[in-house]
């Protein structure tokens, strides 16, 4: 619980400072350009005489130049990382760059436009303000109120000399004389100075009516001006509307000795002259002013307008990468995100800007990972479950008895399995992919195989069986075969399967166990009334004998002979025929085939015998596991066919040989029997080893049956046939092989 | 060399030749103070030459203010001079066109101004401090023993020169007139 207490509010300040974050990021940009905005409102105000931003001008200037060497710091970092990303060639910064320009561009040209024309047309318009004309006007006005003016001073410098002199020739007191001449000239006030600058006495307008005032006293350096003996005349403004005239003249007086005196004359304008000299001053020192100050106001208004359009250009231009990059941010989380589902990296979920076709896009691009994701999960688990199943087909094939060969619909081998392979004894990994007809050429003994398969495919039924005899080295063999054609897409071919399956051996079998039965029925069914036929002729010879003439006795004695004899032959054949039907009893041995053959043929030739015998013994021939009588049985039979055989031949030869066959299936030992008598029909080939086929006239018509009888016993093989020559030839093939031996002895045992 | 762009801007700010200054600036050609009985009483002639500029600017009737400023500090040697009292003068000279006379205003206590035939006149007056005094209140403790000193400095007010002027002003060195600040013993006068 305290875990879970002090999880929450952690995510919740996680939540806090992304937002803070979030906000802040475009909060400075924000914030900067409200307040420049503001300070440069305030300097506009104040570039147009306001009296409230007037005093503030410098401090505004300083800061809005300020504000945009800080935007300009911040936008050139800006860039400088952009540059760095494009170098570094990060994705999405191409775009952002070209964005950006782009941008810039838009902004930048029509505000520069605006600048230039605006600075053109304002420098314009000053100059247009300041007429010469007005001017010369201003001039002459001044021009005017001065003459006006010294001609006013004039008159009051000759006063006051006037006055001088007076004042030097009176007799009376001076502040009488003062007031008699200040009443007499009609001036405002008269004030005599002493050398030193002190007053003597001074007679004023005001002073008259009653009034105490002091007198005016002049600057300093026009007393000296005074004292060294010169007239000063001169005007000066008074107070903020008055202009008043003041005359200093030295008064030299006439004895000797005596000190110099100065006379000031003050005389104010009249109010109206004033007036109109005031406004003459006032409008000419403010045009002269305004003309004056029109570089500067220049200046200033070039200063606030560039500083404006370098502030909008360069929040612009803020702008422009903020609004570049915010428009690139999901581009190049698409591009990314693509290039990982290009990797094979479907997990890519991208954040989903709001509310416009970007985010739409960028949703859809989720929404197409997760479904890619899912589709590949499933066709992984497909794939899977499809391995699993080939897997185990493949099992089931190959542990299959049966051949199985697959078939495009072109005819290509596709598929075999391992018995297919061992039934047919040819290598079909190497003919994989290809047609039957080039298998055939690759495997030429697969020819009547292959073509007879061919007609079968070619009549394409959906399911068919048929049996396919294979003439071969090792004998006849019989195939059974079962084709299905496989179901293909949109209602074509498949191809086929075909599964065969080598009967030879079944066949023989069920051929062999009919024999094996017809022998033994027969056997029982006719040795049954042999002994009693038997007994019946014996019995009517020893009766019947002794009451016979001489003549008929000998007839009796012979015809009951006949029938004893040929009874006892019956009952020879029928118990052959039990002997071939009874299941083999093998006393397995190490046998010396080679010593066997040459025991047996030995016996041959000692009698009558006009047959050559040919001995071709391997001397390095293995010791087989096998019956020795049997295989004696065997070697007798085949001589004696040989010999019965050669009995209308010249010349009669044998051949006998023996040797050692290594095949891929194991190591054989082979013995091969020739003769060159007449061979064999083609229409007994077919059925030599089946019991009572024979081409003599005597013998059991067993012979060869026990031969194959014994062979099979001993798990080898036999075949016959027809030499090119004329003559027959037989083979018989032994598993020399331990294991087979023990095998055989096993299965024996 | 890898020379960053801010940098290149700066180093070339640098080398820019440092602009010249066309007439000499404003001194203090002779000072004395002295203290008595709590009154600190000042005399000083300041040299406030002009230039062409400035000249020009007056005749166009543009007045040109002049700050005075007369401080009393105590001599620290440890440490910075503490201030015991400052006082500002403003004068103010104009042209008046009419009567082309100088006016120099602030000169005396209520008198609006007074006018000089010539702009050396008015100069020479707005320069100079005649028996200046300030009175010092209680409240300022002055030692005996302590070295007190005068902190002087005349220069040209900016701020007082029409608004769009200023920026001109700041950045030309014509317009940029002061003395600086120039030290004077002062001398107590003992009662």
């Amino acid at each position: 619980m305290a875990e879970v207490r002090s999880a929450k509010p952690s995510v919740n300040e996680a939540s806090f400072t992304g937002r803070f974050f979030r906000v802040t990021r475009v909060s400075p940009l924000a914030v900067l350009s409200v307040l420049l905005a503001i300070s440069l409102g305030m300097m506009s105000a104040a570039t147009q005489n306001s009296a409230l931003f007037g005093d503030l001008y410098s401090l505004l200037l300083v800061l809005n130049i300020l504000g945009v060497v800080l935007l300009l710091t911040l936008i050139l970092l800006s860039v400088s990382k952009l540059v760095r990303q494009f170098r570094a060639r990060v994705m999405g910064s191409r775009l952002t760059l070209r964005l950006f320009g782009l941008f810039v561009l838009l902004s930048v040209v029509p505000v520069a436009v605006v600048y230039l024309f605006s600075v053109q047309a304002f420098n314009r318009g000053i100059d247009n303000w300041f007429d010469v004309r007005i001017e010369q006007a201003l001039d002459s006005a001044l021009a005017l109120g001065r003459t006006a003016l010294d001609t006013t001073k004039e008159d009051l410098t000759r006063k006051a000399r006037d006055m001088a002199a007076e004042l030097d020739n009176s007799t009376r007191g001076l502040l009488p004389t003062l007031n008699a001449l200040r009443e007499q000239h009609g001036v405002f006030e008269l004030t005599l100075f002493n050398q030193d600058g002190k007053v003597v006495s001074s007679s004023t307008q005001g002073a008259v009516r009653g009034k105490s005032v002091i007198p005016d006293r002049p600057g300093e350096t026009v007393f000296t001006q005074a004292r060294r003996g010169e007239v000063y005349a001169g005007i000066e403004p008074l107070g903020d509307s008055g202009l008043q005239l003041r005359v200093l003249v030295p008064v030299i007086p006439r004895s000797v000795g005596a000190p110099m005196r100065v006379l000031q004359v003050l005389e104010p304008l009249p109010e109206r002259y004033a007036r109109l000299g005031q406004n003459v001053q006032a409008a000419f020192a403010e045009y002269e002013k305004l003309f004056y100050l029109r570089g500067p106001l220049k200046f200033g208004f070039t200063l606030t307008l560039s500083l404006v359009a370098l502030s909008t250009l360069l929040l612009a231009v803020w702008a422009a990468i903020y609004a570049a990059r915010k428009l690139v941010t999901p581009i190049r989380d698409l591009a990314e995100g693509t290039r990982a589902v290009a990797r094979g990296d479907y997990s890519q979920q991208l954040p989903v800007p709001v509310g416009d076709e970007l985010g739409i896009l960028v949703q859809s691009f989720n929404v197409m990972t997760r479904r890619i994701r899912r589709a590949q999960g499933e066709i992984t688990r497909g794939q899977r479950e499809a391995e699993i199943q080939r897997t185990y087909l493949e099992t089931v094939l190959t542990h299959l008895s049966s051949g199985v060969l697959s078939f495009d619909p072109r005819g290509h081998l596709r598929t075999h399995n391992a018995a297919a392979h061992q039934i047919l004894g040819v290598d079909l990994l190497s003919g994989e992919g290809k047609t039957l007809a080039r298998l055939v050429e690759m495997h030429p003994g697969l020819a009547p195989f292959g073509v007879a398969l061919r007609e079968l495919l070619r009549k394409a039924q959906t399911e068919w069986q048929a049996e396919i005899t294979l003439p071969g080295g090792a004998g006849r063999r019989v195939l059974m075969v079962r084709g299905t054609r496989l179901p293909g897409l949109h209602g074509r071919t498949g191809g086929h399967v075909v599964v065969f399956d080598d009967i030879t051996a079944l066949i023989q079998a069920q051929r062999d166990a009919a024999w094996g039965e017809v022998a033994r029925r027969l056997a029982h069914e006719i040795k049954n009334p042999l002994t009693p036929i038997q007994l019946s002729a014996e019995r009517i010879r020893h009766k019947c004998m002794d009451g016979l003439p001489e003549r008929e006795r000998a007839t009796l004695d012979r015809a009951t002979h006949t029938i004893v004899q040929q009874v006892e032959a019956m009952k020879a054949m029928v118990n052959a025929f039990s002997e071939y039907a009874r299941p083999a009893q093998l006393h397995i041995q190490s046998v010396n085939l080679n010593q066997l053959v040459q025991d047996v043929v030995e016996l041959y030739k000692g009698r009558t015998n006009p047959v050559r015998y040919q001995l071709n013994l391997d001397a390095a021939l293995p010791v087989l596991q096998a019956d020795p009588g049997q295989l004696r049985q065997v070697l007798h039979n085949l001589l004696l066919n040989a010999t019965d055989a050669l009995a209308a031949t010249d010349n009669p030869t044998m051949e006998i040989a023996t040797r050692t066959v290594d095949e891929p299936h194991g190591r054989f030992v082979e013995l091969y029997v020739r003769d060159n008598g007449p061979g064999f029909a083609p229409s007994v080939l077919d059925h030599l080893f089946e019991p009572y086929v024979t081409t003599k006239d005597k013998g059991t018509g067993l012979g060869l049956a026990i031969v194959k009888k014994v062979v099979e016993e001993h798990n080898g093989t036999l075949w016959a046939g027809t030499l090119k020559d004329g003559g027959a030839a037989f083979t018989i093939r032994l598993p020399a092989d331990v294991a087979r031996a023990a095998l055989a002895r096993g299965k024996n045992a | 060399m890898h020379i960053r762009p801010l940098g290149a801007v700066l180093l070339a700010l640098a080398l820019l030749p440092a602009p010249r200054a066309d007439a000499a600036n404003f001194s203090v050609k002779a000072a004395e103070a002295y203290l008595n009985d709590r009154v600190l009483h000042v005399n000083a002639r300041f040299d406030l030459p002009v230039n062409p500029r400035i000249v020009e600017a007056l005749s166009k009737g543009i007045p040109i203010d002049v700050v005075i400023d007369v401080n009393m500090a105590k001599h620290r040697w440890w440490w910075r001079n503490r201030v015991i009292t400052d006082h500002v003068l403003h004068r103010r000279i104009q042209f008046h066109a009419l009567s082309r006379q100088y006016l120099v205003s602030g000169l005396r206590e209520n008198d609006p101004s007074e006018s000089f035939g010539s702009l050396s006149q008015a100069l020479e007056h707005a320069g100079t401090l005649d028996e200046f005094e300030i009175i010092l209140t209680a409240k300022k403790e002055i030692e005996a023993d302590a070295r007190y000193l005068l902190v002087l400095r005349a220069r040209l007010d900016i701020e007082a020169l029409p608004m769009l002027m200023r920026p001109l002003a700041y950045a030309t060195p014509s317009w940029r007139r002061s003395t600086g600040w120039t030290e004077w013993p002062i001398e107590q006068v003992q009662p």
